[in-house]
């Protein structure tokens, strides 16, 4: 391998400028992170103070072992939703060590709405457990949650991939001999009572802790029966005469580090073996990231300038460099283990997308696990593009890549449009996470492309009509088709609807990327195999 | 050929020899028997052995140098990338004097005029092209010769977008 040579000045005005901009981003994910992690009203506070609970994050900082890092999935889930109320979309996921495992914790937040599950929070709870199983991840559930948010019932219950999903999915993950564990803080009402139900073990707190499928005023409607929620459902019930739980604790403290004793009986999970070296640090400063990518996504970059920031001592070996040139690949380590990584360095064209579906095939020949750097306007357009089959060549690219059996990792830099999102790992090919910066864009198109397209199609409309309308009419139009435009394309909105795994500093991107390709070794790959590709 | 070392600003060639109890090291032909005893991993306090003499030494790691301090002095000892220096070797002479274009598209800025001179990575001109702006920089210094597109222009994929000179005195050297 060879180290990358920089050729950025960390001294020019476009640096300093990009710089400037770039750190306002992060500045206001980090306001918007800090919020979402902490702010809430006093009275849900003191509520829970009341009722002896701990905050959320408390739980899991107890759970987690000392001085270990956790890497927070999808903080900002929500966050452009039910008018920001939803925080995190009222659940904690993350990755961490318990007892010497990585695990996947999940936790219910009961400091909002009573911890009750929004449409989003089922998203976000269905794919946690997604990763769960594609990755072979333990789960750890902190559960203490209302239930599902009635008045949102019909966006979170009946369809395929809502509530029914959770349980399907941590089904499917015990059937894989995923452990599962439940600690029960307070009530799992209805199919919240499942969660617990469907873990190998459970622990119960007295007191706050309940299991049921019909809570007191239900079971009053339902059949007159007057019943107080301990006798339903309490923690000596399960653990002494129902079965539903196995353990009973005193306190929140108590059934943490009974949780911890029972990790800690669970068998190492297996991992995948890849090459593995002594981790180097980058050559580069990963603080120059800040100056790199540009303030206007429309300014092209040298994507090899972040490569040079992530990987370990900046060594890149470079396949193919003089072939298809729009689309850097190279083998490279990440905190010691061996990645193939995927670059956008410009559009793909004909030769970009064969050359990526050959560094593919390599890496799930000599199991590599793939590594895809976003920034991607689309496959070339235009006659000499089509009559070279550039419509058969990213097919390839899609094929091979959508087929690979080793994990892939995606991390949006700058910008996702269009079919390049899919030649590059998008979210709907099973990345085995995808990551953001605050800067990034993604969208079928550009907003100012969406808003011409657009206002062009109003306009012809208008001319059928016979009316020719002014430059302010014009621009009338546009105007409010751009700036929608440009909300539902943000980082912002991406991360809030669950496009991604959440969104990261970019300077934190190398220590993400380490643990997520970690967690991601659990899972066994298969052999290399892929579906017809068109010669 | 062995691993190519800078010792001192001088290329030393060493190539390991293995036996039984360890290797020797062959530098520049020469055959000395040589062993490493280093406490800690990443340098401080050592012994290095060298035909069965024992010499007292400090490491430091700076970059890629290690630096080697013996007898009062520091010695930087550097391991030679030879890859690197056999393609910057082959890239030599070999100039890249057109700037064509990779695909069709508008000249958005023209940032120098005909005759200016130019160093390694100023910018020549802007393009833009599949929405995206892209700038072609000096790959040399030399003098622009010509300009095809002004700003506004379109041109085709493979057309020629500036020409450049090279300096007749960066190609002596």
């Amino acid at each position: 391998m060879r180290r990358i040579e920089s050729r950025i000045n960390p001294r020019s005005v476009e640096f300093l400028r990009h710089r400037a901009r770039n750190l306002e981003r992060v500045a206001e994910f980090r306001t918007r992170q800090q919020e979402a992690r902490g702010s809430r009203p006093a009275r849900d506070l003191e509520r829970i103070r009341r009722q002896g609970k701990l905050f959320v994050r408390d739980r899991i900082e107890r759970l987690l072992d000392p001085g270990t890092p956790f890497l927070e999935l999808s903080s900002l889930a929500a966050c452009t939703e039910y008018d920001g109320e939803a925080k995190s979309a009222s659940v904690v996921v993350g990755i961490g060590v318990v007892s010497g495992r990585e695990v996947l914790v999940r936790a219910d937040d009961p400091t909002i709405k009573g911890g009750a599950w929004y449409p989003l929070t089922v998203k976000k709870i269905v794919r946690s457990l997604d990763v769960a199983i594609e990755n072979r991840l333990p789960v750890i559930h902190l559960c203490d949650s209302a239930g599902g948010f009635l008045p949102l019932q019909a966006e979170l219950f009946p369809d395929g991939r809502h509530a029914g999903r959770i349980f399907r999915n941590q089904s499917i993950l015990s059937k894989l001999c995923v452990p599962q564990l439940s600690l029960v803080f307070g009530h799992c009402t209805a199919g919240g009572a499942y969660i617990p139900s469907l873990s190998d073990y459970s622990v119960i707190l007295r007191g706050n802790g309940g299991i049921f499928l019909g809570g007191p005023p239900l079971v009053k409607a339902a059949i007159g029966e007057v019943v107080d929620a301990d006798a339903l459902g309490g923690a000596d019930l399960h653990t002494r005469v129902s079965g539903v739980a196995d353990y009973a604790a005193n306190s929140e403290e108590e059934a943490i580090l009974l949780g911890r004793e029972i990790v800690a009986q669970w068998r190492l999970r297996e991992t995948a073996p890849i090459e593995r070296n002594p981790p180097e640090d980058p050559w580069y400063d990963p603080e120059e990231l800040y100056g790199i990518v540009p303030d206007d996504p429309k300014l092209q970059f040298d994507m090899r300038e972040v490569i040079a920031r992530i990987v370990d001592g900046s060594w890149l070996h470079e396949y193919q460099p003089d072939y298809g040139t729009t689309l850097v690949c190279g083998f490279a380590w990440l905190w010691g283990m061996k990645v193939g990584i995927l670059a956008n360095n410009g559009v793909l064209f004909n030769d970009s997308s064969l050359k990526g579906a050959h560094f593919m095939e390599l890496c799930n020949q000599n199991r590599t696990p793939l590594l895809f750097l976003q920034n991607i306007t689309g496959f070339m357009v235009g006659r000499d593009a089509e009559a070279r089959g550039i419509c058969k060549d990213g097919a390839k690219m899609i094929m091979v890549q959508a087929c690979s059996e080793v994990p892939k990792l995606t991390v949006m830099v700058n910008g996702s449009f269009g079919a390049g999102n899919y030649g590059m790992c998008g979210r709907a090919f099973d990345p085995r996470f995808v990551f953001s910066w605050p800067n990034h864009q993604i969208g079928v198109m550009g907003a100012e492309q969406a808003a011409d397209t657009l206002a062009d199609v109003k306009l012809r409309q208008l001319e059928r009509e016979g009316r020719t309308p002014g430059p302010d009419e014009i621009d009338a139009i546009r105007r409010p088709i751009l700036a929608s435009y440009e909300r539902e394309i943000s980082a912002w909105y991406a991360t809030s609807h669950l496009f991604d795994d959440g969104i990261l500093d970019p300077v934190d991107t190398r220590n993400a990327l380490a643990i997520a390709l970690s967690a991601s070794l659990g899972a066994p790959m298969g052999e290399p195999r892929y579906g017809v590709l068109r010669l | 050929m062995g691993y190519e070392f800078r010792l001192d600003g001088r290329l030393s060639d060493v190539v390991p020899v293995y036996h039984r109890e360890g290797f020797d090291l062959e530098i520049d032909g020469r055959r000395v028997r040589a062993e490493l005893r280093m406490p800690r991993p990443d340098g401080g306090d050592a012994e290095i052995l060298l035909d069965g003499r024992s010499h007292r030494v400090l490491l430091a790691r700076r970059g890629d140098v290690v630096w080697v301090q013996l007898d009062g002095r520091a010695f930087p000892v550097e391991l030679v990338d030879t890859l690197r220096r056999a393609a910057s070797e082959a890239a030599r002479g070999q100039h890249q004097d057109l700037l064509v274009a990779p695909m069709p598209g508008l000249v958005v800025e023209v940032a120098v005029a005909v005759g200016a001179d130019v160093r390694e990575g100023d910018l020549l001109v802007t393009i833009e092209s599949m929405k995206l702006q892209t700038a072609f920089r000096a790959p040399h210094a030399g003098r622009v010769s010509e300009i095809a597109f002004g700003v506004g222009q379109s041109f085709e994929k493979g057309a020629v977008l500036v020409r450049l000179e090279r300096d007749a005195e960066e190609e002596r050297g």
